[in-house]
């Protein structure tokens, strides 16, 4: 009964502390994808193998308006949902897959998680088999007291910042239509690279 | 080893859009070194996007980039595919730390103008060690048997260390992503090296573009595959490079 109330305590008020902190978070995406494998996106795959349940752990909304800036007022709600939807696609079909792949066989050092503010940074030493170690920095984000993961930074390079620095660019010298386009190529290009 | 890591990290940018997309071939942060913690210098996500300002020199850089990539696909490709057919990758990765360890002296000199006398030290050990029973410097002697790691400096980030600003982006034909500083950085660091002491110009000049052909098309047959893929996943694959080379470079010059 009591763990019963605390969980929907937790539940209703992740904000009072009981939600997870960013190396849980952190620690959970990781664990979900390791147990996934080559299997993720397949039918025979675990059950907790969903696109759905590893996006509970990563800030897409919120990316993709930091991802757009200034762009982001003028585009409206219908767009805004659109450019949601494909940066989702983009990642369901970039990479989910390859991350649980390369992780499935790696082995994790937890290291410190600094916090400032809503902002947190985790750090993750990984050692692979045939890539030696690697070292991983999860930008995480606090929102209405739930911690979600908005970045990586492999070697102190961001990837949101890149993609962002894309998006910024073909924005600025093309359209929204041609970007929308080259996200439709490049989920297209992966689609085709998988069944290949 | 430097080399193919940029090259690990550049294609991880860019095939992995957002990042989550661990890549298999990641063997760029060996060197086990935990990253920054969260200071004010990183992005928040609540934090305002800076309004996209393209380089001064733009219309330049997009030629640049077209004539390099064109370049890449129709010449350097082909060749080092052909090369990597006839070479084993043992002796391509033995030719890297070849022309790796005759690079010495600027990595010597501007470890020292930083201040950075561990790294100095360190050079100066590996290339004594790596010409010697390092055989030349095709066996990475050095670090396999003593553990000295490369301190990989060059004047740009000399520059940098003294609060020099990076200037605007520039791409530079069959070199690639830089900035005014940068190549400042890299005229610099060429009139290190010792041969330009006793032997004339023209000799200089020769045996400089022997060396850098050589180099480009190894280079390129060790990260054939790797490099194939990322036109097929960037949205922007100008921006990305730029992106990456701009942040990699902010990066070794704060470490």
């Amino acid at each position: 009964m009591v763990k019963t109330l605390l969980l929907v305590a937790g539940l209703l008020f992740p904000q009072l502390g009981w939600a997870d902190s960013p190396a849980e978070v952190t620690k959970r995406l990781i664990s979900t994808m390791q147990s996934c494998g080559q299997e993720f996106g397949l039918p025979s795959a675990p059950p907790q193998c969903t696109n759905e349940e590893i996006e509970k752990n990563l800030a897409i909304a919120q990316l993709s308006r930091w991802l757009m800036g200034p762009h982001w007022d003028t585009l409206g709600q219908e767009k805004q949902a659109d450019f949601i939807s494909l940066l989702t696609r983009l990642l369901r079909e970039l990479a989910y897959p390859r991350a649980s792949e390369f992780l499935a066989d790696t082995q994790f050092e937890y290291g410190d998680t600094h916090q400032q503010g809503n902002e947190a940074l985790t750090e993750v030493s990984v050692v692979n088999p045939d890539e030696g170690r690697v070292t991983i920095g999860f930008r995480l984000n606090q929102s209405e007291g739930v911690w979600k993961i908005w970045d990586v930074r492999l070697d102190g390079v961001s990837m949101a910042s890149n993609l962002r620095k894309q998006v910024q660019s073909l924005m600025s010298k093309q359209s929204y239509e041609e970007l929308v386009k080259r996200m439709q190529q490049t989920i297209a290009n992966a689609k085709t690279d998988e069944a290949g | 080893m430097q080399k193919r890591r940029l090259g690990y990290v550049m294609v991880l940018c860019l095939v992995s859009a957002l990042g989550l997309g661990l890549h298999a071939p990641i063997a760029f942060a060996q060197n086990g070194a935990m990253q920054q913690g969260l200071d004010d210098s990183l992005d928040r996500l609540d934090s305002p996007t800076p309004v996209y300002e393209p380089s001064v020199f733009e219309p330049f850089n997009e030629k640049m980039f077209s004539f390099n990539i064109w370049m890449d696909e129709h010449i350097l490709r082909p060749v080092a595919r052909s090369y990597a057919g006839a070479v084993p990758e043992p002796a391509r990765l033995s030719v890297r730390r070849f022309f790796h360890n005759i690079g010495v002296v600027p990595r010597f000199a501007n470890s020292l103008f930083q201040l950075k006398l561990d790294g100095a030290a360190r050079e100066a050990g590996r290339f004594v060690i790596n010409t010697t029973i390092g055989g030349l410097g095709f066996f990475d002697v050095a670090k396999n048997k003593f553990g000295l790691e490369i301190s990989e400096e060059d004047f740009g980030q000399t520059l940098g260390k003294y609060g020099v600003g990076s200037g605007p982006y520039l791409v530079l034909p069959f070199i690639g992503p830089s900035t005014v500083r940068d190549a400042i950085g890299r005229v610099a660091d060429g009139a290190m090296d010792p041969k330009t002491y006793f032997l004339s110009a023209v000799e200089v000049t020769a045996t400089d573009a022997g060396t850098v052909v050589t180099n480009a098309v190894n280079e390129r047959s060790l990260n054939l595959e790797l490099f194939e893929s990322v036109d097929r996943y960037s949205l922007d694959m100008y921006s990305a490079v730029q992106d990456f080379y701009l942040q990699n470079r902010e990066r070794q010059i704060a470490e």
